[in-house]
């Protein structure tokens, strides 16, 4: 019998090891969410253990608990606000002093603490050799030496957690001395805060008090609306100036001081004096990985790796998916009668469907080769590499793996690798100009338009001008949005360099599928939901007079189409695509490359009474084109530069919107934000063009 | 001597005396080890010449030019 049930949170540094030992502990009985409001990812498992069933969840990691990122605030409100039953803080062995700095912030939050020394045999090769009943004896918490890695420690770690819990693990936490000077202005603010009873049973007092030392917003938010608060407050000020003078520096130094002073009287009793080796096997990587001159090569290089391992892997598995469906559409329409029903169900249904598992090998595999170069320890390096030129632009280095998935691949990958990105800003950005690359899908419309407007030879240098335009109006877009819209916000630029570590296989696997399920639960149902509501635009209202005229189907189509809600709307728009060089018949083509850009092919097949054309094969309606004297070479630019810039598809702009949070504000913005830019740069380009007599 | 991190060249070391300015990138700096009498070492200049890597604690961060500007170093 199971009948325990406790909850424990999993915490530690990024690159502690803290997610092999969360896969180790939990097995696959893990699942994936997001914290409410914020694009931090939730994870929790299930762990058994004797007649334990324990609730584990990782938080995300974190260097401390001020509130400095999204990450620190999740991670300490789960812990004040949840209040687990005991916390596991993984620490990598090898990095002793800043891991255990996080430490003694748990430390002061009055919640049973274990320590996993981890990466243990790491730490042993570099020397290290420590006393681990010493320092579990010094710091008066219960410590568990692990390889998570190899898997070695678990049962112990389990062992100790329920042992701690019961009891029979007896710990008594120390705590730091902060020095007489401080501790007198503590013993100040205890007084104060301990007359407001409510407040110091929910959170911690020590905790408090250090906080607001430390001058943390957050807690002195909530100490704000207690009934102490203008006391409180007011004591925290004079003491916090007092301090001040004393040291001639603010508190939160000295506090901060304070501590790594304690860990490092800590380290040195506990660690067995020891050789040092001087050089390491990470540092020797660097001096090669960034070096001046083959630095940024070998950035590219790694870049063009995901690219071709995304897309030359995932390319035989969309085929079979693509085969598998073209299958299913036939067998549909063999069985189900012609009519509504059947169009539904093969285009709507089974295309939808069809068209939200067409990216889901992409996801995959994008996501497996970034996590091999994130839990390697690369992509902290392609930031270091890359920060100068990209943070000109308000990007970040990494942004440039998601642009790069963008360009000539897919846009919905390319969104979703932004996850590499910590800053919400640089996420936000990264993810709002990525669109712009021109994706495989776009790609057709290019050919098509190039193709019959343009003379051969001038075919690739157009393309290649298209290609620039496109990183240009990228970095323009992220430079104007860092300028006026997230003016203000800056994010620095500290971060670590971990070690390079060889990935474990499970590891990977599991990053893969998490991403990628999350792909298919929180953007597929969006997705598909949008394709029904797109096919119905373009089926409704019917109209079956049409057939009876003596038509043939292929212009029974063209007017159907032009009939229909989205044709309509086409119509609707047509004064506002006028000043751009277009007219209505771009207007419907342009609605139904939202829901995917190669459509916007086939719907001008349609349009010219050509039936389904395939947009790799559009010879007829190329010369169809060109004999349109509506076109000119103009107005083919214009309606391009509109495709290059305009709305992302539907599955674009639905992974947009998760990742972005799920807040209507940035997915109204990013609508707002193409479409003016998009229209904007046509009218340029078309009235410019004829200012200068082009397209007579 | 004392001078500003971001003057250091590679392979030159110092010890921590002051991290200028109040805020966020204040507090990061100390949550990451950056405190008085620590030793920083200055161990790379990013290919495009900015950011730098140090050592510090035993470990590498990473830096802008412009936050290392924030840190007073003394050069033995």
């Amino acid at each position: 019998m199971r009948n325990k049930k406790i909850t424990i949170a999993l915490a530690g540094n990024p690159n502690s090891g803290k997610s092999t030992i969360f896969n180790n502990l939990t097995g696959a009985h893990q699942h994936v969410g997001n914290y409410p409001g914020v694009t931090v990812e939730k994870k929790e498992g299930k762990a058994s253990f004797k007649d334990y069933e324990i609730n584990v969840v990782d938080l995300p990691g974190t260097y401390s608990l001020s509130a400095y990122s999204e990450d620190e605030i999740v991670a300490r409100d789960f812990i004040i606000k949840e209040k687990p039953d005991l916390i596991v803080h993984i620490v990598d062995s090898s990095n002793l002093e800043r891991n255990l700095y996080l430490a003694t912030q748990f430390m002061e939050l009055e919640i049973p603490l274990v320590l996993a020394m981890n990466m243990s045999d790491i730490a042993e090769k570099k020397g290290q050799d420590m006393d681990y009943t010493k320092l579990s004896e010094l710091l008066g918490v219960a410590i568990v030496p692990t390889i998570g890695n190899k898997n070695i420690g678990t049962k112990e770690l389990l062992e100790t957690i329920t042992k701690v819990y019961e009891g029979k693990i007896k710990t008594k936490t120390a705590h730091i001395s902060y020095g007489p000077e401080i501790r007198e202005e503590m013993d100040k603010l205890e007084k104060i805060v301990k007359k407001d009873k409510a407040l110091v049973d929910q959170y911690p007092w020590r905790w408090l008090i250090v906080k607001m030392l430390e001058n943390d917003s957050s807690v002195l938010d909530i100490v704000g609306k207690s009934s102490i608060a203008q006391e409180a407050i007011s004591q925290n000020e004079k003491s916090r100036h007092h301090l001040h003078l004393h040291f001639g520096d603010i508190p939160e130094t000295i506090i901060a001081g304070r501590r790594y002073g304690f860990i490092s009287d800590v380290c040195t009793e506990a660690l067995k004096p020891s050789i040092k080796k001087r050089h390491d096997l990470s540092d020797r990587i660097d001096k090669v990985i960034l070096n001046r001159i083959l630095g940024i090569p070998i950035f590219v290089l790694v870049m063009y790796a995901i690219f071709k391992f995304t897309f030359t892997f995932s390319e035989p598995v969309v085929g079979w998916l693509e085969k598998f469906f073209e299958w299913l559409s036939e067998i549909a329409a063999t069985y189900i009668p012609e009519g509504l029903f059947q169009s539904f169900v093969v285009d709507g249904l089974i295309g939808g469907v069809g068209g939200v598992l067409g990216f889901f090998p992409l996801v995959l595999f994008m996501f497996f080769a970034i996590a091999f170069f994130e839990d390697s320890g690369y992509m902290a390096r392609a930031a270091f590499v890359m920060d100068k030129l990209m943070s000109k632009f308000g990007l970040h280095g990494k942004s440039f793996l998601p642009m790069m998935i963008s360009t000539n691949g897919c846009a919905v990958p390319g969104i979703m690798a932004t996850r590499t990105l910590e800053n919400k800003k640089d996420r936000l950005i990264t993810m709002m100009v990525t669109p712009f690359m021109i994706c495989g899908a776009k790609l057709p419309i290019f050919a098509l338009f190039i193709g019959a407007f343009f003379p051969a030879k001038y075919g690739a240098n157009i393309m290649f001008l298209m290609y620039v335009l496109s990183v240009v109006i990228a970095f323009a877009s992220a430079w104007l949005l860092k300028k006026f819209v997230f003016k203000g916000e800056t994010a620095h630029f500290v971060m670590e360099l971990p070690p390079y570590r060889i990935p474990t296989l499970k590891g990977l696997l599991l990053k893969m599928w998490e991403r990628g399920w999350m792909y298919i639960r929180k953007a597929g149902t969006i997705i598909l939901l949008l394709s029904i509501i797109i096919w119905a635009g373009f089926t409704f209202p019917q109209n079956t007079s049409l057939e009876e005229k003596g038509m043939s189907e292929e212009e029974t189509a063209a007017v159907q189409l032009e009939q229909s809600y989205a044709g309509k709307a086409g119509k609707i728009i047509e004064p506002l695509v006028r000043p751009i060089g277009l007219d209505g018949r771009s207007g419907i083509a342009l609605i139904a490359g939202i829901a995917a850009k190669e459509v916007v092919v086939s719907t001008l097949g349609t349009i010219y009474s050509l039936g389904e054309v395939d947009p790799e094969e559009p010879e007829s309606l190329r010369e169809k084109m060109q004999a349109d004297h509506s076109w000119n070479p103009l107005k083919a630019v214009a309606f391009l530069i509109f495709c290059l810039i305009y709305l992302p598809c539907i599955a674009a702009t639905a992974v947009f919107y998760r990742e972005s949070g799920s807040q209507i504000k940035w997915l109204l913005f990013l609508i707002f934000w193409t479409t003016v830019l998009a229209w904007g740069s046509s009218f340029i380009v078309y009235q410019g063009g004829r200012l200068l007599g082009f397209g007579g | 001597m004392e001078k500003i991190l971001s003057e250091l060249k590679p392979k030159e070391s110092g010890e921590v005396k002051r991290i200028y300015g109040e805020g966020t990138l204040h507090r990061r700096l100390l949550d990451m080890g950056i405190i008085k009498g620590t030793t920083i070492e200055v161990i790379k200049v990013a290919p495009l010449g900015d950011p730098i890597d140090i050592k510090v604690k035993g470990y590498h961060l990473s830096l802008r030019k412009e936050e290392a500007a924030q840190i007073a170093v003394e050069v033995r």
